[in-house]
């Protein structure tokens, strides 16, 4: 018998590419951005684009706090948006069932990129008295990403309960999407 | 979802407001903080699957309307913070999203009331 693609008492399939391909457009997007802010901090472009705020944008991301880690915090957004694509893309449209991991690591990839880029925004005015129109850009993204990929993370926790309930392992429903012997 | 937009863009409008109405620092700072953290959870309420984070605004709606009081706003202030907050207060309550459609949501995670995986995975009712 065919495994159903849709979670028991869904209306649809979270793990469908109808589903996913808009979060990794986002996600892709979001690589340039940061990438782009990436670059302009590293001083490959000699400019950054801002059509709103004047100089909030240059004196933003030349700032202390953009040096506060080894790499340029655009270069950890950047890195953060790839793992978002990354883990957004592999496994099929069951995955929900069949990579509980993978769904997992997807929800922890984007929700704490979402939570670093509020941080950010609220930095922007508070200690620099600006605001950069990219950065806000790339924190629309990531917010914007949280809702649809934790509907998957909601289905696959649903099914590993729901494996554990019936007598089976969570645990290797977890890694293996099935709950192996009793 | 519609109400979800509309608390965005009130706290978009918290955000701004500083900037456009040229308030005193404290309560501008106040509202910088507040502005994104409303606009993010519009965004994330937005989908039926964390409707349930814009009760939040229970608590943002009235911190907003709160800053101007107790940090000394002015007059413009104070009426951005009591209009936004209490608009913002009010959004916590419509648009709940049907946990049918969502596999009974969060709930059933703990409550015991979720259908069952047999050994292959599978479900075991449709």
């Amino acid at each position: 018998m065919a495994e159903p693609a849709r979670p028991p008492g869904w209306a649809y399939n979270p793990s469908a590419w109808s589903q996913r391909f808009p979060i990794l457009g986002l996600a892709l997007v979001g690589v340039g951005v940061a990438g782009y802010l990436t670059a302009f901090q590293l001083g490959i472009v000699a400019t950054v684009w801002e059509p709103f705020f004047g100089d909030d944008s240059r004196r933003i991301l030349t700032s202390g706090v953009s040096r506060v880690l080894p790499i340029p915090d655009a270069a950890l957004g950047a890195i953060g948006y790839l793992a978002d694509a990354v883990t957004g893309v592999i496994g099929g449209r069951d995955r929900w069932r069949s990579m509980p991991w993978i769904v997992i690591l997807f929800g922890l990839a984007v929700g704490p990129l979402g939570a670093t880029s509020i941080l950010l925004v609220i930095l922007q005015p508070v200690l620099f008295d600006g605001w950069c129109t990219l950065c806000l850009a790339s924190a629309a993204i990531s917010l914007a990403m949280i809702g649809p990929a934790f509907d998957e993370v909601l289905a696959s926790l649903q099914h590993v309960r729901g494996v554990q309930r019936g007598g089976g392992s969570a645990w290797r429903a977890f890694w293996t999407g099935s709950a192996g012997p009793r | 979802m519609i109400w979800q937009i509309v608390g965005i863009g009130v706290s978009l409008g918290v955000m701004a407001a500083p900037d456009l109405l040229s308030l005193p620092d404290a309560v501008a700072d106040a509202f910088h903080i507040l502005g994104p953290v409303g606009a993010s959870v519009g965004a994330m309420a937005a989908s039926a699957v964390l409707r349930g984070l814009r009760r939040l605004y229970l608590v943002i709606g009235p911190a907003i309307a709160a800053a101007p009081l107790v940090l000394g706003g002015d007059a413009a202030a104070m009426g951005v913070g009591l209009v936004a907050g209490a608009t913002l207060a009010a959004l916590a309550f419509p648009g709940d999203a049907d946990p049918a459609r969502l596999g009974g949501g969060w709930r059933p995670l703990w409550a015991g009331t979720m259908p069952t995986s047999g050994p292959s995975g599978r479900a075991d009712r449709p």
